[in-house]
């Protein structure tokens, strides 16, 4: 078995092991703050140990600048390697000899996956050895086991099966269960915008490295942001358009979602938890393009509905009423226009004439008002109609409240072109658009 | 004497580009205007009210870029929407036209324009100003995003008296008879061009009253 052990050097929860899941799904966290990796299988993968050893490197100093790591075959003397030297490789089966020339004090880390009953206890052995006058491990050498066993007992027989790489210490699967939250609490209640997204920006990107080890995307993020003076509580939300890990677009969503919230009342603590969803897993055929627009405008929708901006694409709909005869669809739907069915019975047929066929073609301004304006008897003095009858008659469901409208064509006395209809149940003439 | 210590400094003619701009599909503008169009990495402001032809100039530039597959985003004014059917009429391609729905306030605005030039896809972007006026700062924040994302953003108002910024490199006046650009970079401005009726075509009455509709 070959190991990678990482030395954060800092106290940290079990949670973190999932950072490491793309590197072997055999990660375990052992307190404070060591992980073990047994990556017999995946090494392959990245093409070396030394590739291996790098990224895994570059995914610790992301949150832990001092952290330290080391290749072994067992977990305990990888453990010691890491404290030693900072990133080491040891080559298969020579580890016996590269314990060999470090000093005794290493013995306190010769532990792996399960650690010494006491430290007290390893630290009286290191002192014995010295009052021997032994200096290195190498010198260790000519102990059998039993001798550590009769005088230490099952802590002597355990540093000398460590020492020999014989200790079975292995590593499980990691399944992750632990929930995607993260705790903020400050010393000082905060009412600076800046600071505040800076705070939540370090615990995400935490969160979304654990949803990257979990092969999931986020679906939902939830921020609770607890008051100072008062129990109230700021609940914000935000859910992008497609599930996705994108930092950026989630600190963007924030920052203005936040910007309508009143920090008047100074914030404390700061609670964050994210939904997640599996990962899409897509097979990408080896000549299809791989479509980068489509992931931004995901990105601007999901960014201007946060702001109560509908976004999307026009799609035509068959509506009687010119205002609701399209829609804004966030995904590109083909609109076909209706056509006459034909429905044939035997020697017979019958036509279903599709009634409204006709109105895709009908000239429809450019322009629509969002709310038809009464146009005054005055200004109707002035509009020069182009036609004497209604170039068009539409009328919606007779059994709903049909209105019925008569639509003309007119120019303004400042030339614009305009789209009015009549009211035929208010007899009132209404602008309802431009041909601009 | 000179020309040999300045030979390094010199620029040859066929080296000098000017900026891209979008063909409108009207001739004369186009060959008057620089940029045989509207300039791409600059601001241009419409102004004109509702009726004389701003929109359709917009839409003709939008209607041969989608067809080239580029990408075309409409903002919508708190009073009037695009209406799509002319322009479905006309055999736009709607999988390339993003709208958006009409923000509250000008600073919402200006933020939908800069995240619309920030994700550095569309070509073309139109902006139904409304009662809006911009300040010559937001005109100068606008004119720097998109002249970094090479797109064209032509912003139309309706109101004549809507601030005319010295860094709109295009001003263009519509009224009944005439087109003014009042502002176009490196031309002789103001300059007038006759302007015909659009819809003539399909509306039979407008048909009969080409002449008089038109200079």
């Amino acid at each position: 078995m070959r190991t990678l052990c990482l030395n954060l050097h800092k106290t940290e929860k079990h949670s973190v092991a999932e950072n490491f899941l793309p590197f072997s799904p055999r990660v375990q966290f052992r307190d404070p703050g060591f992980i073990f990796a047994d990556i017999s299988g995946t090494t392959h993968l990245f093409g070396n140990e030394a590739t291996l050893l790098s990224e895994a490197l570059q995914v610790a100093r992301e949150f832990y600048p001092e952290a330290t790591a080391a290749i072994a075959d067992t977990p305990a003397p990888a453990q010691v390697f890491s404290a030693f030297h900072h990133t080491t490789i040891v080559p298969p089966t020579q580890e016996r000899d590269d314990l060999r020339n470090l000093p005794l004090e290493a013995l306190l880390h010769l532990e792996g996956l399960i650690t010494w009953h006491s430290s007290r206890e390893i630290e009286d052995i290191i002192s014995f050895f010295h009052v021997l006058g032994m200096k290195t491990v190498g010198e260790l050498d000519r102990f059998q086991m039993e001798s550590l066993r009769e005088r230490w007992g099952d802590t002597g027989a355990t540093l000398w099966k460590r020492l020999h790489g014989i200790e079975k210490q292995v590593i499980s699967p990691l399944l992750p269960s632990e929930s995607l939250t993260d705790y903020i609490y400050f010393d000082f209640p905060v009412m600076l915008l800046p600071f505040l997204l800076h705070c939540v920006e370090k615990s995400l990107r935490q969160l979304q490295r654990r949803l990257q080890g979990r092969a999931e995307f986020v679906r939902k993020v939830q921020i609770h942001l607890y008051c100072e003076y008062s129990s109230k509580c700021h609940v914000v939300e935000l859910m992008p358009a497609t599930p996705s890990r994108d930092l950026d677009l989630l600190m963007k969503l924030l920052e203005n979602k936040l910007t309508e919230v009143d920090f008047d009342n100074p914030i404390r603590e700061v609670e964050i938890e994210i939904l997640p969803c599996p990962e899409r897993v897509q097979q990408l055929d080896f000549w299809e393009t791989r479509n980068r627009d489509r992931d931004k405008l995901d990105q601007l929708v999901s960014l201007f509905n946060q702001a109560s901006l509908t976004t999307g694409f026009l799609r035509p709909r068959h509506d009687i009423l010119p205002e609701e005869s399209w829609e804004l669809t966030a995904e590109f739907e083909e609109f076909s226009p209706q056509e006459d069915a034909v429905e044939v019975d035997g020697q017979s047929f019958r036509v279903k004439p599709s009634y409204s066929q006709h109105l895709v073609h009908a000239p429809r301004p450019t322009r629509l008002l969002k709310k038809p304006r009464r146009v005054s008897a005055s200004e109707l003095r002035q509009m020069h109609f182009l036609s004497s009858h209604p170039i068009e008659r539409l009328e919606d469901s007779w059994w709903e409240d049909s209105r019925g409208r008569d639509y003309y064509f007119a120019l303004s006395p400042q030339g614009q072109c305009l789209w009015l209809f009549f009211d035929r149940l208010e007899n009132e003439y209404y602008l309802h658009g431009y041909f601009d | 004497m000179l020309k040999e210590p300045l030979q390094n400094f010199l620029v040859r003619p066929e080296e000098i580009k000017t900026r891209q701009g979008l063909p409108t599909g009207y001739s004369e503008l186009d060959q008057f205007l620089l940029w045989q169009g509207l300039p791409k990495g600059a601001v241009s402001l419409f102004v004109g009210q509702p009726g004389h032809g701003a929109t359709s100039l917009w839409g003709q530039t939008a209607l041969s870029l989608t067809q080239q597959e580029k990408w075309a985003a409409w903002v919508n004014g708190p009073a009037q929407t695009l209406c799509p059917w002319d322009w479905w009429q006309k055999k736009m391609n709607f999988a390339k036209l993003v709208v958006v729905s009409a923000p509250d306030n000008r600073r919402k605005l200006l933020w939908a324009l800069h995240e619309l030039l920030a994700l550095s896809l569309f070509d073309l972007i139109g902006c139904d100003l409304g009662d809006t006026q911009l300040s010559d700062v937001d005109v100068l924040k606008l004119t720097r995003h998109t002249r970094r994302m090479q797109s064209a953003l032509v912003l139309m108002s309706a109101n004549p008296f809507v601030r005319r910024s010295s860094f709109y490199s295009c001003i263009l006046n519509f009224s009944q008879r005439q087109l003014k650009i009042e502002r176009a970079q490196h031309r002789l401005t103001p300059h007038t061009l006759p302007r015909s009726n659009n819809y003539a075509d399909f509306v039979p009455q407008l048909t009969q009253n080409r002449k008089a509709l038109s200079c």
